[in-house]
């Protein structure tokens, strides 16, 4: 790269451009406003700066720009990421300027949740808007620069006609962009003309062989092993793609690129890791070990981005693959794994409209026993889930949520998570009305408070005892500790304010549960 | 993925409920008819662009199965734009208020709401 000329940047702001303290759940925290604490210090904790070379290059970047620059790069251009403090230095040469992020205006789940309950701008769109007016981009348009924008947030852009155009953005790509992305540059290379938006249908993702290798670090060493998922969730934008699996060859090559980079962890990244080399839903155990063999060989140690709850169930039962999994896991020194997983609904009626092959291959009816069942197998063997359902979603009924509410009751024994989020149109539901804070009902205060008591128990636990426990995390384990008595507080505080029973007695609560499941 | 083959729909006029309504049909026989691509060019006047990006947001989010090109043009440039692109294939779906093009011989023309200018 000739010193502070490219001819396109690859960038995005803060709230994505950071290690998050190399713990990749305390990105969550990019998803909600500052609170009890000031926004400097929230973003301390939540969005450190990430370390840069001195042309500003980031050490660690999101993989998908890290894709892209692969692939421009493969193809011959003149293209980098750059961290968002120096991206300025580059905008006077550039031709296109490149952008990505997973929740641009923060109107995705759970952002927009944050925003509704405290009625605060999370910092991941502050911090996206601050970025974007720090440029210089009026001379830089002016000049002829082109600015696309794209990531899963693409689709954001399209409620923010006022920002597109004060921005001065050419084009919106929504969808796989490895087919579409170097058409673009031709174009803008051409002096042609761009399109104004571009949704990549699925016949036209990109193949396997078309998807290009990182050649950079990834932030938290995260390795894409699946495009797509086959679950089919109505409400999901993945399950739209078809479905490919990475050959390990493959993986092995991106795991080593973040290893030689000095990324020495890794979380390998699907919507259902445990679908790994299945055939259709039937679980392929022979895949997963190699899989986790491949890692425990190069990492020092291993997350899961998603696993479905299902196939927990299915993977323990039928074939002990969790119990065998976490030997892997744990051969290596590390005592937990953290996932992320989807709970969704406690309402069997719900399950089977919007999700009938979520729970496959049980059937939709036997959806709480399922989660239930999974909670627990994750629990035996030290798998730390965050997991989240969803609140609002289309012909739902006082009854469903109730369901909800109930099921979480029944997960207060399990170390876990529990966050609920508003539904965002996606998936085939993308044009269904938009849940917004009139339609919060007494329900869904319920199921919230429960997500908030369940969490706020664990938390600590999970925080001492497994997440921050080296000692080089102290401080920061300190700050997020005095967050839960803040939060605790609060909660207890809306609680009396709404005259509701206090649930948020959190020992008392959390002891008598446990109690009654033992 | 832009060289591919495209079916060309271009709008010119009011960009309203009954058009868009119109648009989202049309992408629906495209997929009935397999149709893998499509791309709208919109014709716009100058200042529509708040209801311009509702209806488009309605079009688009209407559709989950195929590719979708959006291009815009400024409504001026329509006629020039036909002249050049005889031979090509493509559907010119005339809103309210537009203005019937001067060259229509071998074009195919839809109008919606039936009250295109002449």
């Amino acid at each position: 790269m000739p010193e502070n000329k490219l001819d396109i940047i690859l960038t995005t702001d803060r709230s994505m451009m950071t290690t998050h303290h190399g713990k990749e759940f305390l990105g969550f925290m990019a998803t909600g406003p500052a609170v009890g604490m000031p926004e400097r210090l929230w973003m301390w904790i939540a969005c450190p700066k990430m370390r840069t070379d001195s042309a500003g290059r980031p050490w660690q970047a999101p993989y998908a720009l890290r894709k892209l620059e692969a692939l421009l790069q493969d193809r011959g251009y003149n293209a980098a990421v750059i961290d968002p403090d120096h991206v300025n230095k580059y905008l006077a040469d550039a031709k296109i300027l490149m952008l990505s992020h997973h929740d641009y205006f923060a109107l995705c789940p759970p952002s927009s949740e944050w925003w509704v309950v405290t009625k605060k701008e999370p910092v991941n769109s502050k911090s996206f808007r601050s970025f974007m007016d720090g440029l210089n981009l009026a001379e830089a348009k002016r000049r002829g620069l082109k600015i696309i924008v794209g990531g899963p947030a693409a689709w954001q852009w399209l409620y923010k006609p006022d920002l597109i155009e004060r921005w001065g953005i050419d084009t919106i790509v929504d969808g796989e962009g490895e087919r579409v992305v170097t058409g673009l540059v031709e174009r803008v290379y051409a002096g042609e003309p761009l399109p104004r938006y571009v949704f990549v249908g699925p016949s036209d993702v990109p193949s396997i062989e078309e998807i290009p290798l990182i050649k950079r670090p990834s932030i938290n060493g995260l390795i894409e092993i699946m495009r797509g998922c086959p679950r089919g969730c109505k409400f999901c934008s993945v399950t739209l793609r078809p479905l490919r699996h990475i050959p390990l060859d493959r993986i092995e090559k991106e795991m080593l690129v973040n290893v030689e980079g000095g990324v020495e962890s890794g979380i390998l990244h699907s919507e259902d890791i445990l679908l790994y080399g299945a055939m259709g839903l039937k679980l392929n155990p022979d895949a997963l070990i190699k899989l986790h063999q491949l890692a425990r060989r190069h990492w020092k140690s291993i997350a899961w981005s998603h696993a479905s709850l299902a196939a927990v169930k299915n993977a323990e039962e039928e074939y002990h693959l969790i119990s065998k999994i976490m030997e892997i896991v744990k051969s290596g020194g590390q005592d937990y794994l953290g996932v992320e997983v989807g709970i969704e609904t406690g309402s069997v009626r719900l399950a089977r409209k919007i999700m009938p092959a979520k729970s496959a291959p049980y059937p939709p009816e036997m959806w709480p026993e399922i989660v239930e069942d999974a909670f627990a197998i994750m629990h035996e063997n030290n798998i730390v889930p965050a997991a989240t359902l969803i609140l609002g979603l289309p012909e739902e009924t006082p009854d469903d949520v109730m369901k909800t509410a109930e099921l979480i009751d029944r997960l207060r024994p399990y170390r876990s998570l529990i966050v609920p989020m508003f539904f965002v149109p996606m998936g085939i539901l993308k044009n269904k009305d938009w849940f917004t804070d009139v339609k919060v009902t007494d329900e869904h205060i319920e199921v919230m408070r429960r997500c908030l008591w369940h969490s706020i128990y664990w938390a600590e636990k999970i925080l001492s005892e497994f997440y921050l426990r080296n000692p080089k995390y102290f401080p920061l384990r300190w700050m997020l500790q005095l967050f839960l008595k803040y939060a605790t507080y609060k909660g207890r505080l809306i609680e009396r304010k709404l005259g509701l029973t206090p649930l948020g007695r959190r020992e008392k609560y959390g002891e008598e549960v446990l109690a009654a499941a033992q | 993925m832009l060289s591919q083959k495209f079916l060309k729909i271009w709008f010119a006029g009011e960009l309203d409920e009954k058009a868009v309504e119109h648009l989202k049909r049309k992408l629906g026989e495209a997929l009935a008819r397999r149709e893998r691509r499509i791309l709208l060019r919109f014709y716009l006047e100058e200042g529509s662009h708040e209801s311009y990006y509702d209806a488009l947001r309605n079009i688009l989010l209407s559709n989950v199965s195929l590719s979708v090109v959006v291009e815009e043009r400024p409504a001026s440039e329509l006629e020039r734009d036909l002249e050049k692109a005889s031979g090509e294939e493509f559907l010119l779906v005339l809103g309210r208020g537009a203005s019937k093009p001067s060259r229509s011989a071998g074009l195919i023309v839809e109008e919606v709401g039936g009250d295109a200018r002449e």
